[in-house]
């Protein structure tokens, strides 16, 4: 290209968002340039795990041709957690690799892949690129400022994560309200891969997901979760923001993890493994009543920085539902190339697509969600009176008796109290 | 008079890219590849020398496959117009005679007044190239320079280096093979629309027959053993009293 | 024309052999035994007295008595070599340190012969007829082995990685030998600023005591203090010669020097991999840390927890009180 010639689209972020964004506009003819801060594609950027992949065959079905994805997961537990004990619930579904379902991923690799197959179809990706301002004009946005260059485009989709500067500074939403996010912290243990299949009891590929809730968070709202990578493991725990620091210690996360990884369930797993990479990183979890406007017109928002993330307990989706909302945010703009997708009509489009979509669809289904998932008696009493109901169940006194389960089951109501709890569980259900 | 400038740019692992032997004896080099450290200095010292001598023309050169073609980019994305990939992936992991022998090829045509390179290169880390390239052209050389200071028209540079334990001012006329320490120049990250431009520019290559170099076969210098771990220390042995630190440093016999 | 020797370029540093000479020396004979053959020791300059010193640890000093060569050029220099080589025949292997001169002349020499060079060596052995030698890649992450199938093979060796020659029971003699010298390549030395404060320069140092960014500012006096006491040199970490608080000369490391010293004192450095690597071969590593999980207690042999500012002064008293 030359100089001063003028790009179609401006993505600001290389994350899951902002790639399948520019490789739909890229593979449709569309000059777009991606800028991403760190230093590479995926440098900064963290997830738990596993992408969901059946509602995303459809939008970026080629895009994910030959993803290096880690393992398909083929068992799934929910594992509630008191003390030493725990008691879990698990699915091994007979899914193999003709129809996997859903995948864990590692981001550095996953991103990178993205951008490569974005770089293929003539996207510029570009690390060490942060964006710092929008350019506006005629009550549109017109650009960005990259460390003071003008960067001039039709739009600019802002693909920037969970803390949206670029949402920020269009006054879409107010810069950090603790109560709409969760914070995740991860580690990364580095595995043999068949000790891993040893461990989950999998094959070679195949891999487990582990959901554990109760005292992993100390009584927090939140949740832990462990997957199986090729040759390592990721393990960590999200929390609500507002109760962490309503609760204001400092290395509640060092311990909350270590904590975590020396659970006399968890230890056996990742023995012998190396820690090789720690972060935290942000989750919006305000679910669809935190949702802000999605965009103002030349400036749409996709992904973590629209707060698109949705959880619901026993799952966490956010990167399915970025990579959906960056396609068809794509979409919208492709339908407009020829006139200004700049103007508040193509704005109108994604929107109205998006609430179409499965992505809209399943937030506004699930949002009670997040009020749900703040009341901390889900963490601090169900866990352990489930746990202690069966261990009495399964224990035998010194005078040789057993306990027999109406009166486990009696100790339970009482320890939980019957109306809260047939409240509590009558929401949970509806998530 | 108008320099010409000749800056020579590897593609190598990233510092921070993970490289490990693998169970069959090979390494395993994580996917991360960048200009080489030294290198990106040498380019912006390049860079720095045109800022007070607006005519110079800087050539940029890499010896290699699609790696080199990266560093190339790299450095035009960073503001050097012309750029040249000599030979092809055959020179990927050859010595830095080989290398060498093909950019002193090339120079021969180019007729630098300044050839500037890497002390070092981030994979090998061997400083054989930059020394190597003078020796071919007879050129004097300086080694791991922290500043240049050009006087074009006086036929003059003047640059300072570390030697033993003094920093040696020195001075020489044209030409000269120079290798960029740490403190010569700072990179600086190059702005979006080179970068689009670079990305897509078409990268010269000069095939190992066009520089009309036999094509030199490294393997009969020098022959790979093996790789091993880097040695390790004892585990540490914690002290809480500086006379217990001294009687065992005494005991080693080190003090 | 070849001749079975190995060379050692001596360096010569205020009238005596370097340390790090002094390592390539035992290391030339010992590998020269094992093939028979003959170590010599290649002294350029006109300095008799280190020409007699080096033949007390040498069989047979190669003189090139040379003005012109009293004067560092490496262009110079590696034609010396050169010239050398022609009149006496290629030997099997050149020696020469890891340091600011050698690391211009010895790859520089290598290419006017159409040789292999290989940098930064610490090991060095046979494979068959073949030179075989160990050094660090990919900043210190791995280590190769190569075999130089050239001749002559030319090898820089990091100090710290032999034990110093022995004096010979019978000293060596000194051969003086006039070569072709070339022209000085037209690199004249403006100004030589002594960067070491105390002068000492740390490649050679046998103590180094070392600071970062934990004793910046005022706090770096102590290492000043305790280098003086312990008749050592000063170094630096990165962050502190960025800083622009130390001169380049005195960083250790990867963008600086790679120094081997008996004893290397490490005071609030974090250990980055890049600053270890340029000191991880000294025989004895102290770290001195506020912070008990500081990675530089991971490349050394002996730790102290606590605050520089108290330590530094004890260990200098210490030190004293035991002298
Ligand atoms: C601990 C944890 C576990 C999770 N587990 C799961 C899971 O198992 N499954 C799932 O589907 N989701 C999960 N999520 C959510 C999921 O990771 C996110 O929803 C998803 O990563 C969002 O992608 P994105 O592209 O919108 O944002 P990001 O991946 O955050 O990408 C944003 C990009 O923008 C860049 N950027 C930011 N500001 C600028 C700027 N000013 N200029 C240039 N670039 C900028 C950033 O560097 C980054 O590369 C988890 C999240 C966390 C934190
Ligand atoms: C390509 C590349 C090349 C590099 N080359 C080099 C190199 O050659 N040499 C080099 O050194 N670095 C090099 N670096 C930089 C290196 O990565 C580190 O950033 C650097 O070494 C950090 O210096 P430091 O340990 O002094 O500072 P910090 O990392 O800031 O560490 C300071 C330490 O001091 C301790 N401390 C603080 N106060 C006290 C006190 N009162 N008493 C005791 N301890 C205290 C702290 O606990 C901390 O561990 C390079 C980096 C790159 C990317
Ligand atoms: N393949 C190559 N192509 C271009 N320049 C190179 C190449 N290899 C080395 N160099 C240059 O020589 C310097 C020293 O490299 P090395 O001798 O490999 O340590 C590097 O910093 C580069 O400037």
């Amino acid at each position: 290209m030359s100089d001063g010639e003028e790009l179609d689209v401006v993505v600001v972020g290389a994350g899951c968002a902002g790639l399948a964004c520019a490789y739909e506009l890229a593979s449709n003819g569309l000059t777009v340039a991606v800028c991403e801060r760190g230093d590479v594609a995926g440098a900064k950027n963290l997830t738990g795990g596993r992408l969901y992949l059946e509602p995303l065959k459809d939008l970026c079905g080629d895009l994910l041709e030959g993803a290096p994805f880690e393992r398909t997961v083929v068992s799934e537990s929910i594992v509630l957690t008191h003390g030493d004990a725990s008691t879990s619930i698990r699915l091994d579904h007979g899914v193999g690799e003709d129809r996997p379902h859903s995948a864990t991923v590692l981001r550095a690799k996953f991103d990178q892949f993205l951008a490569d197959r974005a770089g293929e179809k003539e996207a510029f990706v570009m690390g060490e690129q942060r964006v710092d301002e929008l350019i506006r004009e005629d009550g549109k946005v017109a650009g960005v400022l990259v460390a003071g260059e003008e960067v001039r485009a039709k739009v600019v989709v802002a693909a920037d994560g969970a803390l949206s500067f670029l949402a920020v500074e269009a006054g879409l939403r107010k810069e950090r309200e603790p109560r709409h996010f969760g914070v995740g912290v991860k580690e990364l243990i580095k595995l043999d891969a068949s000790l891993i299949e040893e461990r989950f009891n999998v094959a070679p590929r195949q891999g487990a997901a582990r959901m554990y809730m109760g005292d992993v968070t100390d009584g927090l709202p939140g949740g832990g979760f462990l997957y199986t990578n090729r040759d390592s493991i990721s393990i960590g725990v999200v929390v609500q923001m507002d109760a962490m620091e309503r609760r204001g210690e400092e290395d509640t996360f060092n311990d909350l993890i270590s904590r975590f990884k020396e659970r006399p369930d968890v230890a056996p797993l990742i023995r012998g493994g190396e820690t090789v990479e720690y972060g935290a990183h942000l989750v919006p979890e305000g679910g669809f009543d935190a949702l802000p406007e999605l965009g103002i017109p030349g400036l749409f928002l996709v992904g973590d920085a629209a707060g698109l993330v949705l959880n619901t307990g026993n799952l966490l989706r956010g990167m399915d539902l970025a990579m959906a909302s960056g396609v068809l945010a794509a979409r919208s703009i492709i339908e407009f190339r020829e006139g200004d997708p700049g103007c508040p009509e193509c704005l109108d489009h994604y929107k109205k697509s998006l609430a179409d979509s499965f992505v809209i669809e399943e937030m506004r289904l699930h949002r009670k969600a997040p009020k749900i998932l703040s009341n901390e008696r889900i963490y601090k009493v169900y866990p352990p009176a489930v746990v202690d109901m069966l261990r009495s169940l399964f224990e035998v006194d010194e005078k040789g008796e057993g306990v027999p389960v109406k009166r486990a089951v009696k100790k339970m109501r009482r320890t939980v109290g019957t109306w809260a709890a047939m409240r509590d569980i009558m929401r949970i259900l509806k998530l | 008079m108008s320099l010409k400038i000749a800056v020579l740019v590897k593609q190598v692992p990233d510092h921070e890219a993970i490289v490990q032997i693998d169970a069959d004896g090979t390494l395993d080099i994580e996917d991360r590849y960048v200009c080489s450290f030294f290198d990106e200095i040498a380019v912006e010292a390049a860079l720095d020398i045109r800022k007070a001598n607006a005519d110079a023309e800087i050539l940029a050169l890499s010896v290699g496959g699609k790696r080199s073609v990266e560093s190339l980019r790299r450095a035009m994305a960073m503001g050097i117009d012309q750029v040249e990939q000599l030979g092809d992936d055959s020179m990927d992991g050859a010595d830095g005679l080989a290398v060498a022998s093909l950019v002193a090829a090339r120079l021969k045509t180019f007729n630098p007044d300044l050839v500037l390179a890497g002390k070092q290169a981030g994979d090998d880390d061997m400083g054989a190239v930059g020394p190597m390239v003078s020796g071919l052209m007879g050129m004097p050389l300086v080694n791991a320079a922290t500043s240049i200071d050009v006087d074009a028209d006086g036929g003059k540079v003047r640059m300072t280096h570390s030697m033993n334990a003094e920093t040696w001012t020195v001075e020489s006329g044209f030409p000269i093979v120079i290798t960029a320490q740490k403190g010569l120049a700072e990179p600086h990250v190059p702005v979006v629309m080179r970068v689009m431009k670079a990305m897509r520019a078409k990268i010269t290559n000069t095939s190992i027959e066009d520089l009309g170099v036999p094509a030199s076969d490294s393997t009969g210098r020098l022959k790979r053993l093996g790789y091993y771990s880097p040695p390790t220390r004892p585990q540490v042995q914690m002290v809480s009293d500086v006379n217990e630190l001294v009687a065992v440093l005494a005991q080693r016999g080190v003090i | 024309m070849a001749c079975n020797e190995i060379w050692v370029v001596a360096r010569i540093r205020d009238g005596q052999i370097t340390q790090a000479g002094l390592q390539l020396v035992g290391a030339a004979r010992e590998l020269a035994k094992e093939k028979g053959l003959d170590a010599r020791a290649v002294l350029l300059g006109c300095d008799r007295a280190a020409a007699d010193d080096l033949s007390g640890i040498v069989d047979k000093v190669l003189w090139l008595n040379d003005e012109r060569l009293n004067e560092y050029d490496a262009a110079v220099y590696a034609g010396a070599l050169l010239g050398l080589m022609e009149a006496r025949g290629k030997p099997v292997a050149i020696f020469a340190g890891t340091n600011d001169m050698d690391s211009e002349v010895i790859p520089r020499l290598a290419a006017m012969c159409g040789a292999a060079f290989a940098s930064s060596c610490v090991k060095i052995g046979w494979e068959g007829d073949d030179l075989a030698i160990r050094r660090p890649i990919y900043g210190g992450k791995v280590y190769e082995e190569l075999a130089i199938l050239s001749r002559p093979a030319m090898v820089t060796v990091r100090p710290g990685a032999f034990d110093g020659a022995q004096k010979l029971a019978a000293p060596g003699s000194v051969e003086e030998i006039s070569v072709e010298v070339p022209a000085s390549s037209g690199v004249t030395v403006v100004e030589r600023a002594s960067s070491a404060q105390g002068g000492q320069d740390i490649s050679d140092a046998r103590r180094v005591v070392a600071g970062g960014r934990g004793v910046s500012g005022e706090l770096y006096r102590m290492v000043e203090a305790l280098a003086d006491t312990l008749d050592g040199a000063i170094a630096a970490s990165r962050a502190l010669v960025d800083a622009g608080e130390r001169p380049h000369g005195q960083q250790v490391g990867k963008s600086g020097k790679t120094i081997s010293p008996d004893l290397y004192i490490a005071c609030g450095i974090s250990g980055a991999i890049h600053h270890v690597l340029g000191m991880n071969t000294s025989k004895v590593v102290v770290a001195v840390n506020s912070d008990p999980d500081a990675l530089i207690f991971a490349a050394a042999d002996l730790g102290m927890v606590g605050d520089a500012k108290e330590i530094l002064p004890a260990l200098a008293e210490a030190i004293r009180a035991r002298k």
